[in-house]
C-alpha cells in the first residue's frame, strides 16, 4: 500500500514534466495539419494521426498526474479548479480531432466544424498552460513583464519611527512574515500546507504539524528553518528570495519567546541586553537593501540630465562634477582642483542648479560673493563651505536652502547669529562648526534653536595618560 | 568487480597507455594556442569592455584612467581608512571579554576543540589562557573595552565592533593576501586597487590610492597586497615613506628645473602615445598616467604629507611627533589625505604577532606596548574626522588578518617563555566607524571562551562586501574581465554585512 502511495505520489510530481508534452505534440499536430492543406505539402498529412494520438495520449497522461498532484493540496484550489477542467476540455479536444482525422467521425475536409475543433484545442492549449503558470509562479507572472511587479506584493518592510512604540506583533514581526514570507505560505500558494497570514493561520501550522511552540523558540519549526545556513535546502526564505536580517530573525525568536498572541507595545515587554540591540538594529534601518545606503535627503524624482557640453567645459577649469551614481541624473560637485577661485567656480555651477545635490567647496577660496550664487542652487542636500573666507552675510544668503540636510561651515568666520539665519531650514540635521566664529558657550542655545539638528563644536580632546608615551617592560599579574 | 568489468578497465588502461607525451602534445596544439590567444587579447581589453557595463572603462586614448567615476550606487562613503594590524592582534585582550575563559586559565583545553584542527605552532594539548588585562563597559552602547585601550573606550559610541570575524588562513601572508585581495595566492588586485579602479581619485593631484607602513617591517605578504593584481598598475597603491622624502625620485635632480622636466615627461609621453597606438596595451596609457601624475604630485605630496604644520592641539589629541616616524603619524597623514581627496589610504603596522615567543611579543607585555602605540591615534582619528565633518563620508575599517587562540601557545609542545596565543581563524574582532555603519553597537558573538563564533559570523569577504557596499558597489556587479572571464573581489564569496548598516 505504502508503495502504491510513494509511486502515486511519484506520478503526480512528474506532472510539471509531463504538462510539456502535449503542448508541444498538439501544437506541431495542429501546424501539420494547416501545413498539408498546401498542395505541394500535402505528403506530411500522413503523420498527423499519429501526432494526434500521442499527444491524446500524452494529454490524458497530464490530466492524470495533474489530478494526483493537487490531492497534495497547497495551490488555491478555484485556480486548481480552472486549471483542471481546462485541461479535461483540452484532452477531450484532441482525441475529438484524433477521431475526425482517422476517419471514425465523417467530416468533410473543409467543414467548419474541422475548423473549429482545431481552434479550440489551440486555445484550450494555451490557456491552461497559462493558468498552470500562474499557478506555479504566482498570479500575475505573465502580466509583471508588461507591467511591472504589482505594487501590492512590494517586498520592502516599512520603517519603523520608534520601536519602543511598535506594537509586537502588528507593527514589527507582520510586516517582516509579509514581505519575506506570505508569498509562498499566504492566501495565494500555502507550500507545505503552511499559511502565515493572521494569528490562527500561524497557529495552525502546516501539513507536519505546527510551526510554533510557544516560549521556547529553539523549538519552533518556524525559527529553526530561519537559523539554517545559507545553503541548506530547508532554510526559509529559500535560495535566490531576500533572507530576514539577523535583528530580523532575533525580533521573530523574542516573539515565539513570548508567546506569539503577544501584541502589546515593545516598551512594555521586558527586555535583555541583546534584545535591546536587536531591536535597536530593527530602528536604525532606513529602508532595506541599496536604498538604504543612499545619502539621507537625496531627492528620488527623475529629472532631466545635465547636458554634457556644460559638464565638459567645467572639467577644463578643473570642477569636477559627477553623477552621484550610474544613471543617476543628480549631480556631485568637488572644487579640490579648481583652477580659478571658488567665486567663479560656483558661478559656473548655476546652470546644473537642478542636478546639483552634493557640494564640496572645501578650502576653495570662496567668500561670502560666491554664497551668492550657492544660494541658488536650491537642490543641495550636503554642502561642504568649510576653511572658506565666509561670514555671517554668506550664510545669512543660504537661508532659502530648503533641501539642505548637512552644512559645514568649519573653519569660515560664522558666528552663532549667521547660524540663527538657518533656522527656518527644517530638512537640516548635521551642522559642523569646529573653528567657526562660534563662541563655546554660544552652543547651548544654538543646540535648543536646532532641535532636530546635531550641531558638532569639534575641539574634541584627548587627555595625556602616563602611560601614552611610556613603554611597558615586565608583565604584571591580573586580578 | 564481475569479470566482465575488469576486462573493460583492462582495455581502457591498455588503450591510455599508448596516449603518449607526444599525442597530448599534438593534441593540445590548437587548444593551448588558442587559449594563449585568448589571454593575449584580454590583455588588450580587446573584448572584455564590453563585459564591463557598470563600470567605465578608460582604454581610450587621451583617458587619464583615474579620471574620478560614478559609483553604481549612491555611496555613503567617499573614501576608506584601513588600519591593519599586521601579526593579528589578539581580540581576547582588546574586544572579546571572556570572564568565563579566567575561570579556566590554566586547564587543558578539551579535546572537542583540538579534533581535526590545525594550528600554525601549537602542538598536543594546550592550556587554556584567561583574559589577559581587565575589561569595562563603556559608552551609552555598554560596550566591552579592555583596559590596554584607555582612549578607544571613549569614543566606542561612534564604531560598530564585529565580533565574530572568521578566515580560512591560519599563515599571516595567505591570511592578509585574503583579507586585501580576495585570495590567499598572489595575483589579484587589492581592495584599495579595485576601489580606485572604480571610482578613479578625486584629487587629480594626488594618487587614489595610498599606502603608510610602520613597526619596522612592511607585512608578511609584502607589496602584493596593495598590488594591482590583472588590474592596469596605474590602480596600485602608491606607498609613501614616513621619513625624509615620503615617495622616492619626485624631486627634480639637481640642474634640471620644473620646466626642463615637464617638457620630458612631455616628448616621453608622446613617444608612449604613438607606442599605444601601434599595440594598445592598456599598460602603456597606465604608464602615460603615471608621468603625469608623478609630475603634479611634485607640487601636491610634499605639502600633504607635512604634517609639521599641523597646530599644536592636533597633534595633542593623536599624540604625534613628526620628528619620530611612527603608526600614529600615519595615522594623522591619512586625516590630511582624505581631506584632500584620497579614495583609500591603507596602513599597515607590525608587531601584533604575540606568540609569547619574547617579551615584545608577550600577550602582557609587547601587546600591551603595541595598543599604547594605536590607542590614541586611533580615537583620534574618529574624533578629528567627526568634527570636520569627514566621519559621514569616510569609512574607517580596524582589525588584523586573522585572531589569537584562547588557549597559551605551546610552541613544539613545549611552554613558550611568555604568555603568548596562537593564530586563531574561527573568530576575531574587527571595528568600523564612520562611511555610513552604525555607531556603538557589537555584531557577532562568540562562545564561553571565544573560540568559535554563535552568531553573527561574517566571513572576510562579508567584511570586502560591505566596504563596496558603503562606497557605492554591489560585489557581485563590480568586475573586471581577465582571461576570459570577470572576476571580482569577493570571488564567489560574501554577502553585504546588513545588519551593521546604519
Amino acid at each position: 500500500m505504502k508503495i502504491l502511495l510513494s509511486i502515486s505520489t511519484l506520478i503526480g510530481h512528474l506532472h510539471p514534466l509531463v504538462v510539456h508534452l502535449p503542448l508541444g505534440i498538439l501544437l506541431a499536430a495542429l501546424g501539420i495539419w494547416l501545413m498539408s492543406r498546401k498542395q505541394e505539402h500535402s505528403a506530411v498529412r500522413h503523420s498527423l494521426r499519429w501526432l494526434l494520438l500521442a499527444g491524446a495520449v500524452a494529454a490524458v497522461l497530464s490530466c492524470i498526474s495533474g489530478y494526483i498532484l493537487s490531492g497534495e493540496g497547497g495551490y488555491d484550489e478555484t485556480m486548481v479548479s480552472r486549471h483542471q477542467w481546462s485541461g479535461i476540455v483540452t484532452a477531450a479536444l484532441a482525441i475529438l480531432f484524433y477521431f475526425v482525422e482517422i476517419g471514425k467521425i465523417k467530416v468533410h475536409e473543409d467543414h467548419l466544424f474541422r475548423y473549429s475543433t482545431a481552434t479550440l484545442l489551440a486555445i484550450g492549449l494555451f490557456w491552461t498552460g497559462h493558468l498552470g503558470g500562474s499557478l506555479t509562479h504566482g498570479e500575475g507572472y505573465l502580466t509583471e513583464a508588461l507591467s511591472g511587479p504589482d505594487p501590492s506584493t512590494d517586498d520592502t518592510i516599512p520603517t519603523v519611527a520608534n520601536v519602543q512604540e511598535a506594537k509586537l506583533y502588528s507593527d514589527l514581526v507582520q510586516p517582516i512574515l509579509q514581505a519575506r514570507c506570505i508569498g509562498c505560505h499566504g492566501p495565494a500558494k500555502q507550500k507545505g500546507g503552511l499559511r502565515l497570514d493572521g494569528l490562527d493561520n500561524i497557529r495552525k501550522g502546516g501539513k507536519d504539524g505546527p510551526v510554533i511552540v510557544d516560549g521556547t523558540p529553539e523549538k519552533s519549526e518556524l525559527v529553526k528553518r530561519l537559523l539554517l545556513p545559507a545553503d541548506d535546502e530547508h532554510r526559509m526564505p529559500p535560495k535566490g528570495k531576500p533572507s530576514l536580517t539577523q535583528a530580523q530573525i532575533g525580533l521573530i525568536q523574542w516573539w515565539v519567546k513570548l508567546g506569539i498572541s503577544t501584541d502589546k507595545k515593545v516598551k512594555e515587554m521586558p527586555q535583555s541586553d541583546s534584545v535591546r540591540r536587536m531591536l535597536a538594529g530593527l530602528q536604525n534601518r532606513t529602508a532595506e537593501g541599496h536604498a538604504g545606503l543612499l545619502i539621507p535627503g537625496l531627492p528620488v524624482a527623475q529629472i532631466k540630465a545635465a547636458p554634457d557640453q556644460i559638464l565638459d567645459s567645467l572639467k577644463t577649469f578643473g570642477i569636477l562634477v559627477m553623477p552621484v551614481a550610474h544613471g543617476n541624473s543628480y549631480l556631485m560637485a568637488n572644487l579640490v582642483n579648481t583652477n580659478i577661485s571658488g567665486d567663479s567656480s560656483v558661478m559656473l555651477l548655476l546652470p546644473l542648479k537642478e542636478q546639483l545635490v552634493e557640494l564640496k567647496a572645501s578650502g576653495a577660496a570662496l567668500t561670502d560673493e560666491g554664497c551668492r550664487y550657492i544660494s541658488q542652487l536650491k537642490k543641495l542636500v550636503w554642502l561642504k563651505l568649510d576653511n572658506n573666507k565666509i561670514s555671517d552675510k554668506g550664510v545669512a544668503l543660504m537661508a532659502g536652502l530648503d533641501s539642505l540636510r548637512t552644512i559645514s561651515l568649519t573653519g569660515t568666520q560664522v558666528t552663532s547669529n549667521g547660524v540663527m539665519g538657518l533656522g527656518k531650514l527644517t530638512n537640516l540635521r548635521e551642522i559642523f562648526l569646529f573653528h567657526s566664529g562660534v563662541q563655546a558657550q554660544e552652543f547651548v542655545t544654538l543646540r535648543k534653536s536646532f532641535p532636530q539638528a546635531r550641531i558638532d563644536s569639534g575641539g574634541y580632546t584627548q587627555e595625556f595618560l602616563a602611560s601614552d608615551t611610556t613603554i611597558f617592560k615586565k608583565p604584571i599579574p591580573v586580578k | 568487480m564481475p569479470s566482465r568489468k575488469k576486462i573493460f578497465h583492462e582495455a581502457g588502461e591498455h588503450s591510455l597507455s599508448f596516449i603518449t607525451r607526444r599525442h597530448f602534445l599534438r593534441e593540445c596544439r590548437t587548444g593551448m594556442g588558442m587559449m594563449g590567444l585568448g589571454t593575449l587579447l584580454a590583455g588588450c581589453d580587446w573584448l572584455g569592455s564590453k563585459h564591463n557595463a557598470d563600470v567605465q572603462t578608460t582604454n581610450a586614448l587621451g583617458t587619464d584612467p583615474l579620471t574620478p567615476k560614478a559609483p553604481q550606487f549612491p555611496g555613503k562613503a567617499k573614501s576608506v581608512i584601513y588600519l591593519h594590524m599586521a601579526g593579528a592582534p589578539s581580540q581576547l585582550e582588546l574586544f572579546d571579554y571572556k570572564p568565563e575563559l579566567h575561570k579556566l586559565d590554566g586547564q587543558d583545553c578539551p579535546p572537542s576543540l583540538l579534533e581535526g584542527k590545525k594550528f600554525a605552532f601549537i602542538r598536543g594539548v594546550p592550556k587554556l589562557l584567561g583574559p589577559q588585562i581587565g575589561f569595562k563597559q563603556y559608552g551609552q552602547s555598554g560596550t566591552w573595552v579592555s583596559d590596554n585601550l584607555p582612549h578607544f573606550q571613549k569614543v566606542v559610541d561612534e564604531v560598530t565592533i564585529l565580533k565574530a570575524v572568521s578566515t580560512d588562513q591560519f599563515n599571516h601572508a595567505p591570511a592578509q593576501l585574503l583579507m586585501h585581495t580576495g585570495s590567499p595566492r598572489l595575483g589579484r588586485p587589492s581592495m584599495g586597487s579595485w576601489v580606485t579602479y572604480g571610482l578613479g581619485t578625486e584629487n587629480s593631484n594626488l594618487p587614489g590610492f595610498v599606502v603608510l607602513t610602520s613597526g619596522g617591517k612592511n607585512p608578511d605578504a609584502g607589496k602584493s597586497i596593495w598590488g594591482s593584481g590583472f588590474l592596469p598598475s596605474v590602480y596600485q597603491g602608491v606607498q609613501c615613506r614616513s621619513e625624509g622624502e615620503p615617495v622616492l625620485f619626485l624631486k627634480d635632480p639637481t640642474g634640471m628645473d620644473r620646466d626642463l622636466r615637464k617638457a620630458s615627461i612631455d616628448a616621453i609621453n608622446q613617444v608612449n602615445e604613438l607606442a599605444h597606438e601601434e599595440f594598445g596595451d592598456p599598460e602603456i596609457l597606465s604608464r602615460i598616467a603615471q608621468y603625469e601624475l608623478a609630475y603634479r604630485m611634485q607640487a601636491a605630496v610634499p605639502d600633504v604629507m607635512n604634517i609639521r604644520d599641523e597646530p599644536a592641539h592636533i597633534h595633542d589629541m593623536y599624540g604625534t611627533n613628526p620628528d619620530k616616524p611612527s603608526l600614529a603619524n600615519n595615522i594623522l597623514l591619512a586625516r590630511k589625505l582624505v581631506e584632500k581627496g584620497v579614495r583609500f589610504v591603507q596602513i599597515f603596522d607590525w608587531g601584533w604577532d604575540s606568540h609569547g615567543t619574547d617579551s615584545s611579543l608577550a600577550i602582557d607585555v609587547g601587546l600591551i606596548n603595541k595598543c599604547r602605540q594605536v590607542d590614541k591615534a586611533m580615537s583620534a582619528l574618529i574624533l578629528d574626522l567627526k568634527q570636520r565633518g569627514l566621519l559621514d563620508e569616510t569609512l574607517v575599517v580596524w582589525g588584523g588578518e586573522f585572531g589569537r587562540t584562547p588557549m597559551q601557545e605551546n610552541r613544539e609542545g613545549k611552554q613558550n617563555p611568555f604568555k603568548g596565543r596562537d593564530h586563531h581563524v574561527e573568530a576575531f574582532s574587527m571595528w568600523m566607524a564612520g562611511g555610513g555603519i552604525k555607531q556603538g553597537t557589537t555584531f557577532g558573538e562568540t562562545d564561553d571562551i571565544g573560540y568559535n563564533a554563535i552568531n553573527g559570523k561574517v566571513s572576510v569577504y562579508d567584511i570586502q562586501a560591505t566596504i563596496l557596499n558603503q562606497l557605492g558597489f554591489d560585489h557581485e556587479k563590480f568586475t573586471y574581465p581577465f582571461q576570459g572571464r570577470p572576476f571580482r573581489l569577493t570571488d564567489v564569496h560574501g554577502s553585504v554585512i546588513r545588519d551593521v548598516i546604519a
